[in-house]
């Protein structure tokens, strides 16, 4: 039996922007991500959004896990991705690097979604709580669907609300006709920043912003859709929503116009925290273990089966996440293979 | 529970989680000598013992029990408490 004699103290810290190389080969093994990546998602004023291990002596990294801010408040909200460790004996392992980020790290709430399921114990053990993402989606009629498997054609019917949906052109136009900090008590709350930095200033991905407008005139909610053109179709994906669940229900009517306008193919939410019957009534169904269609989730590369989400948070309360959170949005075409 | 009956709920455990029941153990076995004693199955490893204990383990210790000995001595420590 061999015994290990050698043996090191693994430092737990904020990365510096210095470390970025060092990261990005650490993690180039699992994901093999361009600098641009980490420039857009995870560098944040220069500064970089990670947390790391490494050896007091050697400077060698154990492990690293990246940080998503939902908001430049001083107490923010995190949202991981990038989390990979290596194994050794040094006593140093995820948990170390969660237990900073959700201890050390002053923040509202500590989440993330698309955890791998094996992993899941690791945050449950925490005291935090897991679930699966819900996914709903609507189908068009069609005679021939190229993207998604449809055995058993399901529609339901919208409940048409006199809510309208404006789609917004630009942040400025969005800043005019909406008051940010009406949603400063959502979890997580994210602010103009953030909603910016996302949707309007991506450099991977053009969203499609639009505003709720409620019976009164009033700007309340938005809902972010991502088109997705391939393979001779159109689907919608929606990747976030902030402001009011309830509005939500009365814009079933208004998603049908955009399904028949840009003829897609099928519309789907992955979400946590929006009421399903809240979905029911605007059109949705949920797509359960026993659904016999396909509603593919990866197109990059596509893989045509129904994936399921998985998320965390240690903050469970009014708590809600969409596949715009974390890094489920990511372009994974844009790994560097180099 | 004397210091026997520690290490064979210990050994128990680790024959389950790793899934070999001719798994033999000592104090001085380490996470290098079991390939698959990774976090995911340090997290069982401390579930299953604070079942078979009725004890809990201190959250920002976990990463430091790396070796059985280092399990067995915490297990008696929470005991003396």
């Amino acid at each position: 039996m061999r015994v290990r004699v050698l043996k090191e103290t693994v430092v737990v810290r904020k990365a510096d922007y210095k470390d970025l190389e060092n990261i990005q080969n650490f993690l180039s093994r699992e994901w093999p991500l361009t600098r641009e990546y980490y420039e857009y998602y995870h560098v944040i004023n220069g500064n970089l959004m990670f947390v790391i291990g490494e050896g007091e002596s050697s400077k060698k990294i154990y492990g690293v896990c990246g940080l998503i801010i939902t908001n430049r408040e001083k107490i923010t909200n995190y949202q991981l991705a990038l989390l990979l460790v290596d194994k050794n004996n040094n006593g140093f392992n995820s948990i170390s690097l969660i237990h900073y980020i959700a201890n050390k790290l002053e923040s509202k709430s500590v989440s993330a979604c698309g955890v791998r399921p094996k992993a899941l114990i690791i945050y449950e053990f925490l005291g935090y709580k897991t679930g699966k993402m819900n996914h709903f989606y609507k189908l068009a009629d069609k005679e021939h669907y190229n993207v998604a498997v449809i055995n058993e054609k399901r529609f339901k019917t919208s409940q048409f609300g006199n809510l309208k949906l404006k789609h917004i052109q630009s942040f400025e136009e969005l800043g005019k006709l909406y008051n940010f900090d009406q949603n400063k008590k959502a979890n997580p709350y994210k602010d103009a920043w953030c909603i910016k930095h996302r949707y309007f200033d991506s450099v991977y991905h053009k969203y499609k912003v639009y505003l709720i407008e409620n019976q009164n005139g009033a700007n309340r909610s938005i809902i972010v859709m991502r088109e997705i053109n391939n393979y001779g179709t159109t689907i919608c994906k929606i990747v976030d929503f902030i402001g009011y669940d309830s509005e939500l229900a009365g814009i079933g009517g208004e998603l049908d116009r955009l399904m028949k306008e840009n003829d897609y193919e099928f519309m789907d939410f992955y979400s946590v925290g929006i009421d399903k019957n809240i979905m029911e009534q605007a059109g949705f169904i949920e797509r359960t273990p026993e659904d016999k269609n396909i509603i593919p989730h990866l197109f990059e590369p596509f893989i045509q089966i129904n994936r399921d989400i998985y998320y965390f948070t240690n903050n469970p309360k009014d708590f809600h996440i969409y596949r715009g959170d974390s890094d489920q949005d990511r372009p994974v075409k844009e790994y560097n293979n180099n | 529970m004397n210091d026997n009956d520690i290490m064979s709920a210990i050994t128990a455990t680790f024959r389950e989680i790793f899934d070999d029941e001719s798994l033999i153990i000592s104090e001085a076995t380490n996470q290098d000598d079991i390939e698959e004693w990774d976090s995911l199955a340090q997290i069982k490893i401390i579930l299953l013992l604070e079942r078979e204990f009725g004890i809990k383990f201190d959250v920002e210790k976990i990463g430091t029990l790396s070796t059985v000995g280092a399990i067995f001595n915490e297990i008696k420590d929470i005991n003396k408490k």
